[in-house]
């Protein structure tokens, strides 16, 4: 229960007095706080009631002290709109440099929920099942790596939809919301809550379904392959150094790539 | 790096723990901090589970409201500094040579506006323990401006 918010709407909603405010002001620059300010919407709670009785106040932040932003160069704070909540959520990215705002293409990561879902057995088996011959390391790393186009496919289209759906009818729901800072929630946004509320509510399901699915001792085998190569390529794709037939060390990038092409 | 800082408003409802996880996937988070996560004991073995997250700690409710969750990835290495039913203190640390790296306080302030200063002395208590660089996120229950309400008195 919000008791400062019942007593102030008692009161009619009146700003609340300065020094109230003044314990935390000083608390603040005693920790050596800068507020790290947001990208959203200018409030994280909303008490959702109609019109003349809405309140909207920014009570959630974070702060951070100087060394922390030395530290981290590029910090970003994001109200993020939920529907379970009456609060919204404060995304905290840190990025050590500035470089972040070309936007990196997502790298290939394994995922464990992915062995939950029982159509991913079977994309396995299509590569790597009976009847399926790889006879060096030139086909295995093929292999591999139409594994990888594939599981991505795949990914998009078992997990990626929900979550993509997800992301935007958030967006929109900051949209709607955004034009009613001075009144309580539209019927729009009602709407587009329940819409969230559905989806969420059919993922949970989903989700469940998944786990139920008990695994295949030999499903381990694929696992530890898929985690070990999804490691090799984070790290670096490079060869510094290459041993030729007859016995010559190349070590210039030219060369290593002439010999191997 | 991202952390999520959410007031859940009570973790009961299937969708409640569904919505936080979709914000985890969707966002790839190393660190949730939730406050009022109304679970009455301390153990976060359910959440870790349905959030899938491998690590975690909390902090259960008294009353109604109340109860705070940290639970993170393993891309980073958390050490306990401090907890009580208004913060969680950690240290981030480097995973090879355990060198403490930044700190990151989980913040809920005292909802009562009577008890209030106790958050107050909370944060100047925290401002003691260390020098660390250090981030600090969470519901404060208060605003620093009274530009930061809006209500019908200000429209």
């Amino acid at each position: 229960m919000r008791f400062w918010m019942l007593q102030s709407s008692s009161i009619g909603g009146v700003p609340r007095p300065e020094s109230q405010m003044d314990g935390f002001r000083t608390a603040v620059n005693a920790c050596g706080f800068s507020d790290l300010g947001f990208i959203g919407l200018p409030y994280t709670w909303d008490n959702r009631q109609q019109d003349g009785h809405n309140i909207k106040v920014r009570l959630d932040r974070a702060f951070a002290n100087a060394d922390f932003s030395d530290m981290f160069r590029d910090i970003k704070v994001w109200h993020v709109q939920t529907t379970e909540s009456d609060h919204c959520c404060l995304i905290i990215e840190c990025c050590r440099s500035r470089r972040s705002n070309r936007r990196k293409k997502r790298s290939f990561r394994y995922e464990n929920m992915w062995r939950r879902d029982p159509s991913y057995t079977k994309l396995v088996e299509e590569f790597w099942g009976e009847g399926v011959d790889v006879q060096d390391m030139c086909q295995l790393q093929s292999t591999l790596g139409r594994m990888q186009v594939s599981l991505q496919e795949w990914e998009r289209s078992v997990f990626g939809s929900v979550w993509g759906d997800l992301a935007r009818l958030r967006r929109e729901l900051e949209d709607v919301r955004r034009r009613s800072i001075h009144a309580g929630p539209s019927r729009h946004e009602r709407q587009l809550m329940s819409k969230i509320a559905e989806l969420l509510a059919r993922e949970e399901i989903m989700e469940k379904q998944r786990s139920r699915i008990s695994w295949l001792k030999d499903g381990d085998r694929n696992t530890k392959l898929f985690q070990a190569r999804a490691k090799e390529r984070s790290k670096c794709n490079h060869i510094s150094a290459l041993r030729s037939a007859d016995g010559v060390l190349v070590t210039d990038q030219k060369d290593i790539e002439d010999r191997l092409s | 790096m991202k952390i999520l800082s959410l007031n859940c408003r009570g973790l009961g409802q299937p969708e409640a723990v569904q919505e936080v996880r979709s914000f985890i996937q969707l966002h790839r988070l190393s660190l949730v901090f939730l406050s009022e996560t109304r679970c009455f004991n301390d153990s976060v073995e359910r959440l870790r589970r349905e959030l899938g997250l491998p690590f975690g700690l909390g902090v259960g409710c008294y009353g109604r409201g109340g109860g705070l969750a940290l639970l993170w990835t393993n891309e980073v290495c958390v050490k306990l500094q401090s907890y009580d039913k208004l913060h969680i203190d950690v240290m981030i640390v480097d995973r090879l040579s355990g060198a403490e790296m930044w700190r990151f306080t989980g913040f809920y302030g005292e909802p009562r506006r009577e008890r209030r200063h106790r958050s107050w002395e909370l944060l100047h208590f925290l401002s003691n323990q260390s020098s660390a660089p250090w981030l600090c996120a969470g519901d404060f229950n208060e605003i620093l401006d009274a530009t930061e309400q809006f209500d019908r008195w200000c429209a």
